[in-house]
């Protein structure tokens, strides 16, 4: 297996470099925007300092340097560790973040477990019954849910599960949090992963665990239309590509039942550019996470983003931005893998 | 085997259903601009100082078609001029970002020195997720809708110079382009006349369809809080204001979502036709 | 030449029709198509682009694209009728009974599964081929599994791979073209087969490695007494390979004789210029002997018989009727208006 682990190496040093870029943006962004004092995203808005105070800062900052010198002090400290204070989770950006990513990561993970079930078998069926009813029927519904503002989606899922079914006196579901205040007081949970489904579970926390999984529904629900439509989409039309293969052909003339044709000849092949698309949805779905988290007050990184907007915290703005990059970066690896474990040919 | 007659008759139903479908999505897109542009000429911008408290909240009526806000404004209104709003910054961003994108992507793909370097920035720029960066430059520039805009264009140009440069790269290297430069043409003649009307309608098919992303992502920055604020009517911050009296007053969030819904579905309609139109796989 | 061997012929073709659907209109592709196949024989279908041999061979084992559809006629294979049945029934016939060696091998292999997996798989569905006694279903998964990649190593090595241990765990894509067509051989031999189709098997290759190929096939017929439909429009293949040849023009059966027969003595116009047509050497030239015009398109054939407007030899009938098919000797058809003949 060594062509694999050589090209996952590769992958990375290649990966490694495009981060650096991103670190490059965000810099300019935080110090070298023209018109914009760079010393103004650290100081607390009407919280006067004095002015030695003031010149400490710049100092730490390095802010009389050359651009290019603050760069690698800038990267220097990203490296080590150091990505500065955010005013709005009081606490080093860094540690905000990471505290809050398993949150995120458990919501994003569940979506695109959702999305892929639900995604792939209905390409498969609308390419296999191409133009017919099922077909059209699978359109129609990916084409919606595209268009379907995530937010919007969101918000009526509330209205509908929470507010209408409890109107009626029927049980719903939860529309804030992660899991109910009073289930989690009475059956606290001694974290170990940070995964509250993984960690119920190892705990054998059976009313957190209930509770926990009603909280994910609609967010994950919502988060996973996103991923969902694209998903539809590439199966579908990838699919069609490869049925009309001459290897398809050959599969028939040896006599193999279709089903098996189908799954494995053609969906072996048909199945990688889906895998390319999980990479790329998966941003928009980390920035997707950022409306979710917002409307369903899901206590994550995309959640602490949008209130480090509001609150002009442009160094934790800034450092969410580097994060999520680096979370591409390294799942773009993994999907990268993935691609050569499916397809051998691009080991070499 | 199927029948190949029946086959063949629910393909051409299909393209039939399709070229339909997008039809009517292009005239729902046009009346839905028009009525922007009618509304931003013909309510007075005023409306939305219109506080009216006793009136707050109420339900749609004759008098107010979609009901009232929190502010007991006038609902219709405020959704009608958003709608101007939110479709001049969409198109806007998407035209400029096209224009970035193809030039640069162009450039791209006949300067030989140039294409490293850009497609080394656009991996940068593509890493990150649009509404990300989007936030991050926006944050840094300040809360309006122009900011907004301009950190779209930001987002938006890198997938089209990409999609441009490898439909040049491609192009460059058809037989009929050496056939040609055998013959003589000259080089710029050959770009101008050539190479780029094949391969610029490709990427241009996707600004449909990319206009209803966009309108959609900045309605939900402005949801989030970028937004212009209560006097900037705006389908995004509606919605959020919305939101508070979700249950008391459904419609303050239905209207301005299924605006968007609406916009964007019917842009999607056109944009899916235009790209299986001019699917570059697809023209021999 | 293998004596023949009692039973049905393994292939009978009867008054095969078959239009294509181009362009919205419907038009004959093939026209009243008779061939017929006996146990161990070889027989040759040979024609030019366009003369309806692959679409005559696609139909034994229902693979015709969607675009086409039999208009009349009788496909016999074993004694058993092909036409008409469904695609269950059809998997079987293609499984046991028909086996298809494609044209270019390396669009025709699946990327992503190794060499041994294609065959293997073959096993997995007629896991009767792994067993002589007949008691195939009594056999666990993992043994089945261990005697697929057993069958499927010799195999490769029926069909002279060098190093079939090594071979079967690899993807196609690391092959060479003769291997793997090779490949795709084996995989039809795997299945025992009453009859093998090979369509052009050689044209995507090299002249060397064309050479060992036939040379394979020469030597399986040999070893195995292998019923083959050999499918070119190469005549040199044809020679040296098949026992009966079929000369196919613009849809037709212009002629069907013995190999030494036709070669010595063609009777149908276009035979005879397809032979005159191979270059030969004349003291220090090449002499080049083409057929003037080329083939009707099947939108637009000629009316009466399709070859008149080429033929040197073309007189009063030929434009107006269709010729009918005569016996000029015992096994030797021809379908010109000089020989009279039924239509």
């Amino acid at each position: 297996m060594s062509g694999l682990v050589a090209y996952a190496l590769r992958r990375l040093a290649y990966l490694g470099l495009v981060l650096l870029g991103v670190s490059l943006i965000v810099f300019l962004l935080l110090r070298g925007m023209p018109g914009v004092d760079p010393l103004a995203a650290y100081i607390a808005p009407g919280l006067p300092m004095s002015p030695e105070a003031l010149r400490g800062l710049r100092a730490e900052l390095h802010l009389d340097d050359p651009l290019p010198v603050q760069y690698v002090y800038y990267v220097r400290d990203l490296l080590r560790g150091d990505w500065g204070f955010s005013r709005t989770a009081a606490q080093p950006v860094l540690d905000a973040l990471l505290g809050r990513l398993p949150a995120t990561v458990e919501l994003a993970v569940v979506a695109v477990v959702l999305s892929a079930l639900l995604g792939i078998p209905a390409g498969v069926v609308a390419a296999l019954r191409k133009d017919r009813p099922a077909d059209v029927a699978v359109r129609v519904v990916s084409i919606t849910g595209i268009s379907f503002p995530v937010f919007w989606l969101g918000i009526l899922l509330q209205l509908v599960f929470f507010y209408y079914l409890q109107t009626l006196g029927l049980p719903s579901l939860p529309s804030r949090g992660r899991v109910g205040d009073l289930v989690a007081l009475q059956y606290p949970l001694g974290p170990i992963t940070g995964f509250y489904l993984v960690d119920s579970v190892l705990r054998g926390n059976a009313p957190f665990l209930a509770s926990a999984v009603s909280h994910l529904v609609l967010p994950a629900l919502t988060l996973s239309l996103i991923s969902l439509a694209a998903v539809v989409r590439v199966m579908r039309a990838s699919m069609l590509e490869v049925l009309r293969q001459d290897y398809i052909l050959l599969a028939r003339s040896k006599g193999l039942p279709g089903r098996v044709v189908v799954l494995r000849h053609a969906l072996r092949n048909a199945i990688t550019p889906v895998l390319t698309t999980t990479g790329t949805t998966l941003g928009i779905l980390l920035g997707g996470a950022v409306v979710v988290e917002t409307v369903f007050s899901w206590p994550g990184i995309g959640r602490l983003a949008a209130q480090g907007i509001l609150n002009n915290d442009s160094v934790l703005v800034v450092g969410f931005t580097l994060f999520v990059a680096t979370m591409m970066v390294f799942v773009n690896l993994l999907v990268d893998v993935l691609y050569a474990v499916v397809d051998p040919r691009v080991r070499y | 085997m199927a029948a190949p007659l029946v086959a063949r008759l629910y393909e051409v139903a299909g393209q039939l259903r399709q070229a339909r479908l997008a039809a009517a999505g292009g005239l729902v897109f046009l009346a839905i601009l028009a009525t922007g542009l009618a509304a931003s000429a013909l309510i007075p911008a005023s409306v939305v100082r219109d506080v009216k408290f006793a009136a707050k909240l109420a339900p749609p009526s004759a008098a107010h078609w979609f009901g009232t806000d929190d502010f007991g404004r006038d609902l219709f209104s405020l959704v009608l001029l958003a709608t101007h709003l939110d479709l001049r910054a969409a198109l806007t961003v998407v035209s400029a970002a096209l224009v970035i994108g193809v030039g640069l992507g162009a450039l791209a793909g006949f300067v030989k020195g140039l294409d490293e370097p850009l497609m080394r920035i656009t991996d940068v720029f593509l890493s990150i997720p649009s509404l990300v960066l989007a936030m991050a430059i926006a944050s840094v520039l300040g809360r309006s809708l122009e900011n907004l805009s301009l950190a779209l264009v930001f987002v938006s140009w890198p997938i089209y110079c990409r999609l441009m440069r490898g439909q040049v790269l491609s192009e460059k290297e058809k037989p009929y382009v050496r056939a040609l430069r055998s013959l003589g043409v000259g080089r710029v003649r050959m770009i101008v006349r050539h190479i780029i009307p094949n391969t610029v309608f490709p990427v241009i098919a996707r600004a449909p369809a990319d206009v209803g992303l966009i309108l959609i992502t900045l309605a939900a920055l402005s949801y989030i809080g970028f937004g212009p604020g209560p006097y900037v009517p705006e389908w995004g911050s509606l919605v959020a204001a919305g939101q508070a009296y979700i249950f008391q007053a459904p419609w303050l969030v239905l209207f301005p979502g299924g605006a968007i819904f609406l916009t964007s579905l019917s842009l999607n309609l056109v944009g899916d036709w235009a790209r299986d139109v001019f699917d570059p796989r697809l023209r021999s | 030449m293998s004596p023949r061997a009692p039973g049905p012929p393994v292939l009978e073709v009867e008054e095969l029709s078959l239009e294509l659907g181009i362009r919205g209109r419907w038009v004959q592709a093939l026209d009243r198509v008779n061939l017929r196949i006996e146990r161990g024989e070889a027989l040759g279908l040979v024609g030019e682009s366009g003369s309806g041999k692959s679409l005559t061979a696609l139909s034994v084992p229902g693979l015709l694209p969607a675009n086409a559809r039999v208009t009349n006629g009788a496909i016999r294979v074993m004694g058993e009728h092909v036409l008409g049945r469904s695609e269950r029934e059809l998997a079987s016939l293609r499984a046991r009974s028909v086996a298809f060696v494609f044209q270019n091998p390396t669009t025709y292999l699946n990327p992503v599964l190794t060499v041994g997996r294609q065959i293997a798989e073959i096993f997995e569905r007629s896991p009767e081929l792994l067993d002589t006694t007949g008691r195939a279903a009594a056999l666990s998964r993992l043994e089945r599994r261990r005697r697929a990649r057993h069958k499927s190593i010799e195999y490769l090595r029926l069909v002279r791979i060098p190093d079939p241990d090594r071979i079967v765990d690899q993807y196609p894509f690391a092959l060479s073209g003769g291997m793997q067509q090779r490949v795709v051989i084996a995989m039809a031999l795997a299945r025992r087969p009453h009859l093998v189709i090979a369509d052009e098997i050689t044209t995507a290759l090299d002249v060397t490695v064309q050479a060992q190929i036939l040379g394979l096939l020469a030597e399986l017929r040999r070893q195995i007494d292998m019923t083959l439909l050999l499918i070119t429009h190469d005549l040199g293949i044809v020679a040296q390979l098949a026992d009966r040849v079929a000369v196919m023009y613009s849809g037709r059966v212009v002629e069907s004789a013995d190999v030494r027969r036709l070669f010595r003595a063609p009777r149908h116009p276009y035979s005879r210029a397809l032979l005159l047509a191979v270059p030969t050497l004349h003291g220090d030239r090449t002499v080049f002997r083409p057929i003037p015009g080329s083939m009707p398109a099947i939108t637009d054939p000629p009316g009466g018989c399709r070859f008149h407007p080429r033929c040197p030899e073309v007189f009063g009938p030929c434009a107006a009727a269709r010729p009918g098919v005569a016996t000029v000797e015992d096994g030797h058809t021809v379908a010109c208006h000089l020989y009279g003949g039924e239509g």
